[in-house]
């Protein structure tokens, strides 16, 4: 009975393990109640803020954050918990409808409409009066992130627009000036064509079909068109301006391929990095690869339309789920103070290539010898929101006008593309209702 | 001791015995499944979004839009899709490797646990290794293919080829699961049965349709059944690599119930889970008319 | 050359050919972890690169607290599979060798749960398990799959398929119910027990959504929501996400090699009836 008696042992082994396990597990349960991370102990508040800066970004906000931990021990703990923005969008409503959101949390301006639509975001106002702070140390735009009826509900954190970077190499390879951009859309087609190189697998240009929202806004306004009209209440994609813009598209992707069809933001980015690409728009969180890829490269503005130069302004502001208490809001306040010092956001903008949105940093002499952060920080007019407090908004960029684009990267009717595409936006804002 | 033979008495009545044996199992699924899917099918008759801060009640008004909502058509045709092209290729697959690996040698066996490694790893991560390896421009399989002299394939970004991608993709996952399970029931199949196809003067062929098929029918109906319900429910490996595009042509039931209920404004709950009602149904109908088929099939080639 | 040799031949080129589609991949990923970002954009793409280095994974190192979410993930997937191999052989095994009242009906039951993706029940389940005040906690995590739809389809085919008469030998020896149960059942679906337990393992190791759902701190997170940060940016960071999905596919590797012994056999048996 040899085996009987060698099962018998490796049953009791798996007793004892799962014995082990269940106390194990019943210790560790105990000590992490449902956010027994947040409120008050012994006259110390502990905050928690939920963000994505997943990237080597997170890695200084990690660090600002334990200095600030550090520099107010007694009377404030930060608590971070970083998630892919997708997986911050997701969870935050479910999480503030069951009164588990936390304390606060930084929030894409884009994405904010909803919650403050609904009244899940708290109004910010109050925090000009509690530290002190102005409202006129901001540069213009910066606290319309995410403003309702001139309050604000999202304190900037960080600003961006979206530029033109181009590769200086690959431009004196095709006998361009490299210092110089292309300054309107038509020299932008141009030179796209001429840095286009089939038989090295060079492109001229990139034109993404997901993961870019606002990509196309500098095309689409820049030629007088826009997405909805004034009121937010209707479409206003279905008209002449447009349908040259794509048409323009259309020729320059289909017949001249200047670009890759159907590839998202991160791709055509790699290919920027890599010298396969010579131009590309994109935010200043491109600008840390390309350095990393030791591309030689230029930023400007994107090119003027037929009508204006335009770049989508965007940023990142911090938010208050309506769930939080005054106590812990007005910590939360103090540590948006503390990040909106000049120093710490010099530091920030500095060292992540993002434009100041200070007017005492975008003054500062460090600033304006940064190559890079001074050709964003001056971004004169061009610059404002796209589709701002728009509940849909994420859905139009994403599920219509980047579908518009593939279409019309796939050789669709432009036409027939834009039309289905204005009815599309149209549903969508009916369903605002 | 009284108790403990209290205990022991009870549980010599086997159908009182019977009834604490799943009382654990059924009472986690009645919690944490049960109750979960019946607030959804609730959920599918009220107006709510994620915020949950208001619910009105529309009755059927969801599934009636439902019906005309040309994207939940375009998801359930491409479920469809997915699931009449990747479940018969991943079988014929995984029966073709079966027949191969099944006899016991060393070399074999080694082929067989080889071919079972990329179950073991999450969608997620074959999902990037799958999306990186066909990028057209830094892929190393598109690079070999142009080699090859094809052209320069986009396959995950071309509208034509992307749902095809990710079905070969899921395949390559999954036939090695599938083919454990037949290796296993044709392991079973009586070396006699072959040599009387042999004496009929039956070749390798028909010896295989004739003996092998039939035999391993319990072990193909279940294999077909779960394959059928993690195709119809096929989520993972298309967020991760097309996220449901190009041209929605990846987009499926439950990628587009995440995209309606949780991933953007409006969040709205109400129609995401009348969705899922719908889905269920679905798959339902699918795995339970399978099941019956492949019921009768065994008890007729059982005679 | 006769048709039984050329058969076996093609048999061999056929095994070749998949061996080398699966393998091949897995060498590419484990490879490219070692590479710096640089020469895994770059074009065209080879399969070696000119240098080798640990750099992305000292990335990850620095970027994820990859201890605690080493532990987060063993104690969520272990105790997952513990707990749940238990009683859905419990189960599996009630469903399949005893008769009781309402056996088909449950049964029916436990086989529609199996057909919800997650995906249906995600939010109703993270409210309940808000409500049960076990969010952010372990058992929060394990307690919602401790029993699974699939195990018990799976242990019940495999309790059916078992010689009948087993019990009587136990209940003529005198040994109640769990007794036949655990001394005389239980050794005999080992390997049944091990597939399960594996196939639990690895759906539960490498699950990302429930997880993230159902906690709301570093702290608790699991390797794979660490492997989200890497493509959930802004930006991908190619190398080390291929250094994240090296990281966390060799400790399920390794506990396949050990196990697939058993693991093999074990699947095997659950497609018998």
């Amino acid at each position: 009975m040899y085996s009987q008696r060698k099962e018998k042992k490796g049953r009791a082994f798996l007793a004892l393990v799962m014995a082990v396990l269940l106390v194990a597990l019943t210790a560790c349960g105990g000590g992490n109640a449902a956010n027994s991370g947040n409120g008050e102990t012994g006259g110390k508040v502990t905050l928690s803020f939920w963000n994505g800066f997943t990237g080597a970004d997170g890695e200084l906000l990690k660090t600002i954050v334990d200095e600030y931990n550090e520099a107010n021990k007694d009377k404030v703990e930060i608590k971070m918990d970083v998630m892919p923005w997708a997986q911050l969008n997701q969870k935050l409503p479910p999480a503030i409808s069951t009164d588990t959101a936390p304390s606060f949390a930084a929030v894409i301006g884009g994405a904010a409409a909803p919650f403050i639509q609904n009244g899940t975001f708290q109004d910010l106002s109050g925090f000009f009066e509690a530290t002190g702070a102005s409202r006129d140390a901001y540069v213009n735009g910066a606290l319309e992130l995410g403003a309702k009826d001139g309050s604000p509900y999202l304190l900037p954190m960080q600003m961006n627009g979206l530029y033109l970077y181009w590769n200086k190499q690959l431009f004196k390879d095709a006998g361009l000036d490299p210092d110089k951009a292309p300054a309107t859309l038509e020299e932008l087609a141009e030179y796209a064509v001429k840095l286009t190189d089939p038989s090295k697998n060079r492109y001229g240009i990139g034109f993404p079909s997901s993961g870019a929202p606002a990509y196309y806004a500098s095309f689409i306004i820049g030629n007088g068109g826009s997405v909805v009209d004034e009121a937010g209440k209707k479409s206003a994609l279905n008209s002449q301006q447009n349908i040259d813009t794509f048409k323009w598209l259309q020729d320059l992707v289909v017949d001249k391929k200047v670009s890759p069809v159907g590839a998202a933001s991160a791709d055509l980015e790699k290919m920027m990095q890599s010298g396969q690409m010579a131009m590309y728009i994109n935010g200043p969180w491109m600008v840390p690869s390309l350095k990393s890829g030791s591309i030689d490269f230029g930023i400007a503005l994107p090119p003027k339309g037929s009508d204006t130069q335009f770049t989508e302004l965007g940023g990142i502001g911090f938010a208050v789920p309506k769930g939080t208490p005054d106590v812990e809001k007005a910590a939360v306040y103090d540590f948006i103070n503390y990040w909106n010092s000049p120093e710490i956001a010099k530091r920030w903008s500095l060292s992540n290539g993002f434009p100041p949105y200070l007017k005492a940093v975008a003054r500062d002499p460090e600033i304006s010898a940064d190559p890079v952060v001074s050709a964003m920080a001056d971004m004169g007019d061009a610059a404002a929101p796209f589709l701002q407090g728009l509940l849909t908004a994420d859905r139009i960029n994403n599920e219509v006008l980047l579908l518009l684009i593939e279409a019309v990267e796939n050789g669709s009717d432009v036409e027939q593309a834009v039309k289905s595409a204005s009815e599309a936006i149209d549903e969508l804002l009916a369903s605002e209702q | 001791m009284k108790s403990s033979s209290k205990v022991s008495s009870f549980l010599n009545k086997p159908e009182r015995a019977a009834y604490l044996f799943i009382a654990p199992a059924i009472l986690v699924l009645l919690i944490f499944m049960f109750i979960p899917l019946v607030s959804t099918i609730a959920v599918s008759t009220l107006r709510m979004d994620v915020f949950m801060q208001s619910a009105t009640f529309i009755g059927l008004d969801h599934f009636i839009r439902m019906m005309g909502d040309g994207k939940f058509w375009n998801a359930f045709g491409n479920t469809a899709y997915f699931t009449a092209f990747e479940v018969p290729l991943q079988i014929a697959v995984s029966l073709l490797a079966a027949v191969y690996v099944s006899r016991n040698t060393r070399l074999r066996k080694f082929v067989r646990s080889a071919l079972f490694l990329p179950f073991v790893c999450s969608l997620t991560a074959i999902g990037i290794m799958w999306s990186f390896l066909l990028d057209p421009q830094i892929g190393l399989y598109t690079e070999y293919l142009t080699r090859l002299g094809l052209p320069r394939l986009a396959f995950l970004r071309d509208p034509q080829l992307a749902m095809p991608a990710v079905i070969l993709m899921t395949v390559w996952r999954n036939f090695g699961y599938t083919m454990v399970i037949l290796v296993a029931a044709v392991q079973t199949i009586p070396a006699s049965y072959y040599e009387a196809a042999q004496l009929d003067g039956a070749g390798k062929f028909r010896q295989f349709a004739n003996v092998t098929i039939p035999s391993i029918v319990p072990a193909l109906g279940f294999s077909v059944i779960t394959a059928t319900i993690m195709a119809l429910q096929v989520f993972d490996q298309i967020f991760v690599t097309t996220q449901g595009g190009p041209l929605g042509k990846t987009e499926t039931l439950v990628t587009y119930i995440y995209k309606s209920g949780f991933q953007t404004a409006p969040y709205d709950l109400g129609y995401a889970s009348a969705i899922s009602v719908m889905t269920l149904i679905f798959i339902m109908i699918v795995s339970l008319t399978m099941n019956r088929y492949f019921q009768s099939k065994e008890s007729t080639d059982a005679r | 050359m006769n048709k039984t040799t050329l058969m076996t031949m093609l048999g061999s080129v056929l095994a070749i050919v998949l061996l080398v589609i699966v393998l091949h991949p897995f060498l590419w990923i484990l490879l490219s972890s070692f590479k710096s970002e640089q020469a895994l954009i770059k074009f065209p793409p080879t399969f070696f690169a000119d240098s080798y280095s640990f750099a992305q994974f000292a990335t990850v190192w620095e970027r994820i607290p990859l201890l605690d979410f080493l532990k987060n993930t063993v104690i969520f997937s272990v105790g997952v599979m513990v707990v749940s191999v238990f009683f859905d052989s419990l189960a599996g095994y009630a469903f399949a060798r005893i008769k009781f009242k309402g056996r088909k009906l449950l049964y029916t039951f436990v086989l529609i749960l199996m057909m919800i993706p997650f995906q249906v029940m995600m939010i109703p389940l993270f409210v309940q398990i808000y409500k049960m005040g076990m969010l952010d906690t372990y058992w929060g995590l394990i307690l919602p799959r401790a029993a699974s739809p699939f195990g018990i389809y799976l242990m019940r085919s495999f309790f059916v398929s078992l010689p009948k008469d087993l019990e009587e030998s136990g209940r003529v020896d005198g040994l109640n119910e769990f007794r036949i149960y655990w001394n005389i059942m239980l050794p005999l679906c080992k390997s049944a027990m091990v597939t399960l337990g594996i196939f639990l393992l690895m759906n539960n190791w490498n699950d990302l959504i429930y997880p993230l759902m159902l906690t709301s701190s570093t702290e608790m997170r699991t390797l794979s929501a660490g492997l989200a940060m890497f493509v959930g940016g802004r930006t991908i960071e190619y190398g080390a996400t291929l250094a994240a999905a090296t990281i966390s596919l060799v400790p399920l590797v390794a506990v396949y090699a050990m196990a697939q012994r058993y693991f093999v056999q074990g699947i095997a048996t659950s497609g018998l009836k």
